[in-house]
């Protein structure tokens, strides 16, 4: 059963009563007039849409972008994000980056596997001819946080969109330090802000007698 | 189970007939079918009952302008099996089987009309799975859309966009 908790759906409650309550208006009017009704040409209003569109998965969301201009919005609207969010079930899917290709492949546990439809995607994150070695520091509410040759990056796997991440300022600044520091990164989420954190930690590690 | 969806039609096959019952609601479909039903099934459909209230219960026949005859009797039947408590994965799979895609959007319209939440909810995933795998070109259609990109900005948004086309389904459906 879903959970209608959030903001934009009290909105569309609200606004399906208010709707609810012109239709009677209009019916009451209609039935004084005693005019003879006209059965209207299905039309699927807005807030309706959005009621489908947060039951979709992702990718075809991502598809759906090139219906219409107002599609596009809706589905790009961060709102309608973070509503699709939380009420979809969260998938169990295993995630590849592959380094060589620069593609990600996505296998969903829950369908039946089929490489063609395994969400494959050049992602243009690294030089083709660079040395890249991918190492994954960790994941967080679907995102995936990494290390290559050319620095770190966020990906979100469903929408294959990425973004560097800039180094602290400071960051691998002296190279004698270099030599003695560990660094450590860690990535999460803070409900509070509803933003994304990366924290980098550098340590000196202590000199064995 | 069959059997008992079957009984359940008949039950609630065109009125007149109902000769007792001062206390059930008449519903008058658009194209002027008359459906009796409890006064509990009128509860369900919240737009029926605020009407009823608004009137002090005065009015217990209630035009529904907006659905057809062909509608009413599968919201009544989903609001029978909601007040039973027995809306189950398997009713629900069994009761849009029937259904082609344009019947469960004009089911999903009426029960918006009706505001039916929990058919609502229902029908939205229902329309969701059977879209999920269409063509951009279908759902244009089954909402009746009107594409407002230019050629170039289509072309530009499809290729960005070009592995979500992958694994789309055709659309040669003799659906109408």
């Amino acid at each position: 059963m879903r959970r209608f908790m959030n903001f934009m759906l009290l909105v569309q409650q609200t606004m399906r009563k208010r709707r609810r309550r012109e239709r009677l208006m209009e019916k009451k009017k209609r039935k004084t007039k005693m005019a003879t009704p006209i059965p209207p040409k299905p039309f699927v209003h807005e807030d309706l849409i959005i009621e489908i569109l947060l039951c979709l998965p992702v990718k075809s969301l991502i598809r759906f972008q090139c219906v219409s201009k107002q599609w596009f919005s809706l589905i790009s609207d961060p709102n309608f994000v973070k509503s699709h969010f939380q009420l979809t079930p969260h998938t169990r899917r295993i995630e590849f980056i592959s380094s060589d290709f620069g593609q990600t492949i996505s296998i969903d546990f829950e369908e039946q596997f089929d490489l063609e439809n395994a969400f494959v995607k050049q992602c243009n994150f690294f030089h083709p001819h660079a040395d890249s070695l991918i190492q994954i520091i960790s994941s967080c509410r679907g995102f995936i946080f990494f290390h290559h040759s050319s620095g770190f990056c966020i990906l979100n796997p469903c929408t294959k969109i990425h973004k560097q991440i800039p180094l602290a300022p400071g960051e691998f600044e002296t190279n004698l330090e270099l030599r003695y520091f560990y660094y450590l990164y860690g990535f999460g989420y803070d409900p509070l802000r509803d933003d994304y954190l990366v924290v980098s930690l550098s340590c000196i590690p202590a000199e064995e007698d | 189970m069959a059997e008992e969806v079957s009984s359940q039609m008949n039950s609630l096959s065109i009125s007149e007939t109902n000769p007792s019952s001062s206390a059930t609601i008449s519903l008058v479909s658009g194209d002027d079918i008359v459906f009796k039903v409890e006064p509990t099934i009128a509860k369900e459909m919240e737009t029926v009952q605020s009407f009823i209230d608004e009137t002090d219960g005065k009015i217990t026949t209630i035009p529904l302008p907006n659905i057809s005859s062909h509608d009413l009797p599968y919201v009544i039947e989903y609001c029978e099996k909601s007040i039973a408590g027995k809306i189950t994965k398997e009713f629900e799979a069994e009761f849009v089987k029937k259904l082609n895609n344009e019947e469960v959007k004009e089911l999903f319209l009426a029960a918006n009309y009706l505001n039916i939440k929990k058919l609502l909810d229902f029908l939205s995933q229902v329309i969701a799975d059977r879209i999920a795998n269409k063509s951009v070109e279908y759902v244009r259609r089954y909402f009746g859309i009107e594409n407002d990109f230019t050629p170039e900005e289509e072309a530009k948004l499809r290729e960005e966009l070009a592995w979500t086309f992958t694994g789309v389904d055709p659309d040669d459906e003799d659906e109408n």
